[in-house]
């Protein structure tokens, strides 16, 4: 659907040149809900809007539907971009135009008739759930029902690809779900594929199935977004992800307890409980339980266990050998 | 001492009317051309439109130049082309050329401002869209503009009031041409009074009625 090859983009500011893509290459296909993730600065905004050529590229393609798009210009340009509806981290609302009127001038700018245009916005207020905000202004909508309409208004042309820039980086937490469940149905009813960029990695993992992942201008990671969480390749990948995860041990337990402290991962129909119960006799160690939760990434269960270890050190030992064996993984993240 | 108003009654509704002649006149020749270079500056800076460097500058150069240039010099520099243009160097019709040029600059750079200061990214969603740039801008940078453009409409109007004080230099007329000719130079102060008064109640008006109008095409709140 979309694919990048060799893509770099060099930025000229005061007679410096600043490459802010560098060398970028992978694809992204049909249906995909595409995660790009990294700290800003990162290049993903950049790289994300090449595909609407709001950005140029300097170097390398740029195929959307199997077209080299780089070097649309006109009415081919304007046809690309009719079908690729997007939306903003602040919404980019019109604040003079109504609801009504915001998605409206899309589809006359594209010539679509009156009578048409009247029921096709309602038709979209109605699927993103605002019927009742046709005439409002944008200053009356909160930050949640502003996105909607600018996803209304990104759709309004029968979009096949909808780009996300930060979508949900200005909303609270849990019109941030909101939104999210609304992207999804988008993508499952309406067979949009998502190309969403974010600093949150919550975001990717509630919603995107692909990720990829970009420091510095480069593309470090791409995959599976249950195998980047569960097992980066990337050293840097690694970092942003056990960063979101981290679990610090307060100092007074730390100083208080004896023997090692070990991260258990264990995935999907692993059971860890029945794991630590069995060990614990085999083994004449005992178990205290520090921390633990199970995340869901792309609606598969992943869960992390932190426990210390109370027993000879020969015993404790082999059972992080058992241990290791028996889970997804074990680490060993504080020795005593 | 206001003894003197009575028998000039004739001639302050004259002036009155030789003020807003001009005025009104120049207000219109400035939002409509100096919007059009206003939209031309802002077009030609901006990569989303039809960024022109060139364009941009030497426009810039010509508006600066006719706005460095105090207006009593150029409403006389101005004269031999008042006189191609409506035929005559003195009276009123003479002054509406230097005065709608001077208006024109005047205005050209603040609708620059105000096109300037609305949100780019609200025209990059447009642009996104698959718009053309004539509807961009006549769909959503205008109507966004708006408020800002009749504020500044309101600026430019005092200004050109102001102005056009000094028509009576080359027989414009007009209130401030009165003021000064009966009130300073006949030493009579009533009329020169009664002429600010006029003036103060034209500005007051001029500054209500713009914020009327801004504040109903205004629907950020």
């Amino acid at each position: 659907m979309v694919e990048f090859k060799n893509v770099s983009i060099t930025f000229n500011q005061d007679h410096k040149s600043v490459q802010a893509v560098k060398n970028v290459s992978f694809e992204i296909k049909k249906g995909d809900i595409f995660g790009i993730v990294g700290g800003s600065g990162a290049g993903k905004s950049t790289l994300l809007r090449t595909i609407n050529l709001l950005q140029s590229v300097s170097q390398g393609e740029v195929i959307v539907d199997g077209n080299h798009i780089t070097k649309y210009k006109g009415k081919e340009l304007r046809d690309l971009r009719k079908n690729i509806g997007m939306i903003f981290q602040h919404f980019n609302l019109a604040e003079n135009k109504t609801v009504f009127q915001n998605i409206a001038f899309v589809l006359k700018a594209n010539g679509w008739k009156k009578e048409k245009i009247q029921s096709r916005v309602v038709e979209l207020l109605k699927f993103v759930k605002l019927s009742d905000k046709a005439d409002t202004y944008p200053s009356k909508l909160s930050g949640g029902q502003k996105q909607r309409v600018a996803i209304a208004r990104a759709l309004a042309n029968h979009a096949d690809i909808l780009l996300c820039d930060e979508p949900t980086s200005a909303l609270d937490a849990e019109t941030t779900t909101s939104v999210l469940e609304l992207l999804r149905d988008i993508n499952e009813k309406l067979g949009v594929t998502i190309i969403l960029i974010t600093h949150e990695l919550d975001v990717v993992k509630t919603i995107c199935n692909r990720m990829a992942v970009m420091s510095n201008g480069e593309v470090v990671e791409t995959g599976e977004v249950y195998q980047v969480f569960t097992n980066p390749q990337n050293k840097f990948t690694e970092q942003l992800i056990t960063h979101t995860q981290n679990f610090d041990i307060p100092k007074n337990i730390q100083d208080s307890i004896s023997g090692p402290v070990v991260k258990l991962t264990y995935l999907g129909e692993q059971a860890a409980k029945a794991v630590l119960s069995q060990t614990a006799t085999a083994y004449h160690v005992s178990y205290n339980i520090l921390h633990g939760k199970i995340e869901y990434i792309h609606s598969k269960p992943q869960g992390i266990l932190y426990v210390n270890i109370i027993g000879d050190d020969l015993d404790v030992q082999k059972v992080i050998t058992e241990l290791e064996k028996r889970t997804y993984k074990a680490e060993v993240i504080l020795s005593v | 001492m206001f003894s003197n108003i009575l028998g000039l009654g004739e001639e302050l509704k004259i002036a009155l009317l030789q003020t807003s002649f001009m005025v009104g006149t120049s207000l219109i020749a400035a939002v409509i051309l100096g919007g059009t270079l206003g939209l031309l500056l802002y077009a030609t800076s901006n990569h989303l439109f039809v960024k022109n460097t060139m364009v941009n500058r030497i426009v810039g150069i010509v508006l600066n130049i006719i706005r460095s240039v105090p207006f009593l010099i150029l409403m006389i520099l101005l004269l031999p082309l008042s006189k191609l243009i409506v035929g005559t160097k003195i009276g009123s019709q003479a002054v509406i050329i230097p005065l709608s040029i001077a208006s024109i600059a005047f205005f050209a750079r603040l609708a620059e401002a105000s096109f300037s200061d609305v949100n780019k990214g609200v025209i990059e969603a447009a642009v996104s869209s698959g718009a053309k740039k004539f509807s961009i801008i006549s769909g959503i940078l205008l109507p966004e503009a708006l408020p800002s453009l009749v504020k500044n409409i309101t600026v430019t109007g005092i200004s050109i009031l102001g102005f056009s004080a000094m028509a009576g230099l080359v027989g414009g007329g007009g209130l401030g041409d009165l003021a000064y000719r009966y009130g300073y130079q006949r030493y009579q102060t009533d009329i020169m009074i009664a002429c600010v008064v006029v003036l103060i109640v034209l500005v007051q008006l001029i500054q209500w009625l713009g914020d009327i109008i801004a504040k109903k095409f205004d629907k950020r709140i």
